[in-house]
């Protein structure tokens, strides 16, 4: 058979989106929350909720890292920002697990272990699944792009019905305009949240540049990328240490704004450096500033220069892709956008179903088609509740805990699982959208409460007094998302009425398969 | 009023009167065809509005940032119009011009508004 353009057009955008979809959808929503990774990582913190603003002690910070990393040659500590009052600290040492702590201001001590925020982070740049994480989110990615390119060949009255959403008119047609309003409305975001994607980890996904450019050295690629010059170890340890505090005082007094991070390195040479490099946060690119200090007595060096263009344009790409530029509202923005996206992937896997839904029926719960069903269900109900189930578990777990951070991680898989089993359970005789969607909007609502009952100090009342927006804000979202997540549950009852109500007048449904039907319907 | 808020309220408005100038959506709303004299001024009118939402933007958060702003608030208007107007039609035109003409009333006695 003769295939048109727009056929196979339509055939690559049905495949290739269904298959990435449900990867898709749990980049997409740990990404959206991502937008608030510091916020929720302060949430998850209640050592840092009663502090006093000043004074910060980096040099403790320090210290305690150091007894982490004794061998360590570079440390990177990041100071408190409006956004997270806690230091970061970060070791990267070749062969070893990387180090990624929190540490209280005041006393640079370590602060209760937990996941934090960042989880949402990694899952959606890795899937917490590493290197190969890496690629299989890249390959997603990409086949979005795909999807979108195709999405729009493929509609062939992108204009004409650039307004049209009809949720009345039921079944396939109210899922696939509303695919079609998510998906054309926020396709500027989607266009540019998948592309910037793939761009951030180019030198992973297209390492071939790399590998010519600078015959595979890749320490060689990233210092012409630093524009630092190089410098000369000295042989022997250094006498002491600056103290960091004044180094980080005189560098936001140069820069005239917020430091992202310090960098010591060669912190066992004479040759030590600390660099400051600026936030920019008024800036899409991010900073671009470097000031270099002296590791041994604080003196301010230079200014490293800046860094060429096209890793300037690469910083932009990557930066409209991060947002850590223009304040709290432009990160509600990009929440809001990205459960658009949400929503578009959601009710893709539903138009693909619906589509199918005579076969579907025909091929009953053991096939391809109740594979998808059940994997909907699992993902799309799932995640959510998985994700709310890890705030919970966060404040139910005792801060002295051995491994509570990997029990965190744990247990958001373990309820995802506890989705997945359910709805594979359920599929036939219950109604696992409702169940699981009433789940997490009790969990969701309850959540302000159990907050109140296991950190009294860090409640909603408690935090409106305090005008900490921070924390209330997270209580408050928690709560209104409830509310939304209770009309989804509502709402994912009444599409099986319709169809019920069709079954009536269809009259090709009182085929001889009509015995099974009332276990087909159960979805 | 916050920045926000305005940008979001008048890229409705621009959403809001580019939908009324498509004949289906005029039919929709009003029950009769529009003139072409009056299709053309919806379409300009929505035009100018966002026109005139990314200059303020941009004027207020530089190109780069004002840009991403506009933007984002231009697609999030866009689903709100959308989702709102099949349900409360009347109400979704009632919020463009209500909500366009409070921005207006803060740009001219708040000239430089908070971001939140």
């Amino acid at each position: 058979m003769r295939t048109t353009f727009v056929q196979s057009m339509a055939w690559l955008h049905s495949w290739a989106g269904l298959i990435v979809s449900w990867v898709l959808f749990a980049i997409f929503l740990g990404g959206t929350l991502a937008c608030f990774d510091k916020e929720l990582d302060y949430w998850m913190r209640p050592a840092l909720h009663q502090l006093a603003p000043r004074p910060i002690s980096m040099d403790a910070a320090a210290a305690t890292l150091r007894g982490m990393a004794p061998h360590a040659e570079t440390l990177y500590l990041r100071p408190p920002s409006a956004r997270d009052p806690s230091i970061h600290g970060f070791v990267f040492e070749p062969g070893k697990p990387y180090i990624d702590v929190a540490l209280n201001p005041r006393d640079g001590k370590l602060l209760p272990a937990t996941v934090g925020g960042n989880f949402f982070f990694v899952l959606h740049y890795n899937l917490q699944a590493g290197t190969l994480g890496v690629y299989l989110v890249g390959l997603a990615g990409m086949l979005m792009l795909l999807a979108l390119i195709s999405g729009v060949i493929i509609h062939r009255r992108v204009f004409k019905d650039f307004f049209v959403f009809r949720p009345q008119a039921g079944g396939q047609r109210a899922w696939l305009d509303g695919h079609n309003l998510t998906g054309v409305l926020g396709l500027p975001f989607h266009l540019m949240i998948a592309y910037t994607g793939v761009i951030i980890m180019m030198s992973s996904y297209m390492s071939a540049g790399v590998q010519i450019g600078y015959h595979g050295d890749l320490a060689s690629y990233y210092s012409a990328l630093s524009g630092a010059p190089p410098t000369v170890a000295q042989h022997q340890p250094p006498a002491h240490l600056a103290s960091l505090d004044p180094i980080l005082r005189d560098a936001v007094q140069r820069l005239g704004g917020p430091v992202q991070s310090l960098e010591i390195e060669r912190i066992h040479d004479a040759s030590t450096t600390v660099t400051a490099l600026s936030a920019g946060n008024n800036q899409v690119a991010g900073g671009q500033r470097s000031l270099v200090y002296d590791g041994i007595y604080g003196r301010f060096k230079g200014e490293d220069s800046a860094p060429p263009t096209a890793y300037r344009t690469y910083q932009f790409l990557s930066g409209l892709h991060r947002v850590q530029f223009g304040g709290t509202a432009i990160r509600w923005l990009y929440f809001l956008l990205g459960t658009a996206g949400c929503v578009m992937l959601a009710t893709a896997v539903q138009v693909w179903i619906e589509k199918r839904s005579r076969q579907a029926e025909a091929a009953g719960l053991r096939s391809g088609y109740g594979l998808v069903r059940a994997l909907n269900i699992a993902v799309i109900t799932g995640m959510p509740l998985a994700s709310v189930a890890l705030l919970w578990t966060n404040r139910l777990l005792p801060d002295d805990l051995v491994g509570r951070a990997s029990i965190e991680a744990q247990s958001f898989c373990a309820i995802w699982l506890f989705a997945a089993i359910w709805t594979v359970l359920r599929l036939r005789r219950g109604k696992p959208w409702r169940e699981l969607f009433g789940m997490t909007a009790a969990l969701l609502l309850a959540l302000p409460l159990m907050n109140a009952v296991t950190e009294p100090h860090s409640s909603l009342p408690a935090s409106i007094v305090d005008h900490d927006w921070v924390l209330a804000s997270i209580d408050a979202t928690a709560f209104a998302l409830g509310i939304g997540f209770a009309w989804l549950a509502w709402l994912s009852t009444r599409p099986r009425r319709r169809a019920k109500r069709n079954a009536r007048v269809d009259p090709l449904k009182s085929s001889p398969s009509k015995a099974d039907r009332p276990l087909e319907e159960s979805t | 009023m916050t920045m926000w808020l305005i940008l979001l309220t008048l890229n409705y408005l621009s959403w809001a009167l580019l939908c009324l100038a498509v004949a289906r959506h005029h039919r929709q709303h009003f029950g009769v065809e529009a003139s072409p004299r009056r299709v053309h001024l919806l379409r300009l009118g929505g035009w100018l509005t966002t026109l005139f939402a990314w200059v303020i933007s941009v004027r207020w958060r530089g190109w780069d940032i004002g840009s991403v702003d506009w933007c984002a608030s231009w697609m999030l208007a866009a689903i709100a119009w959308v989702l709102l107007q099949p349900y409360r039609p009347r109400f979704a035109r009632w919020l463009a011009f209500v909500g366009a003409a409070a921005s207006v009333f803060a740009l001219i006695f708040y000239p430089s508004p908070t971001l939140f």
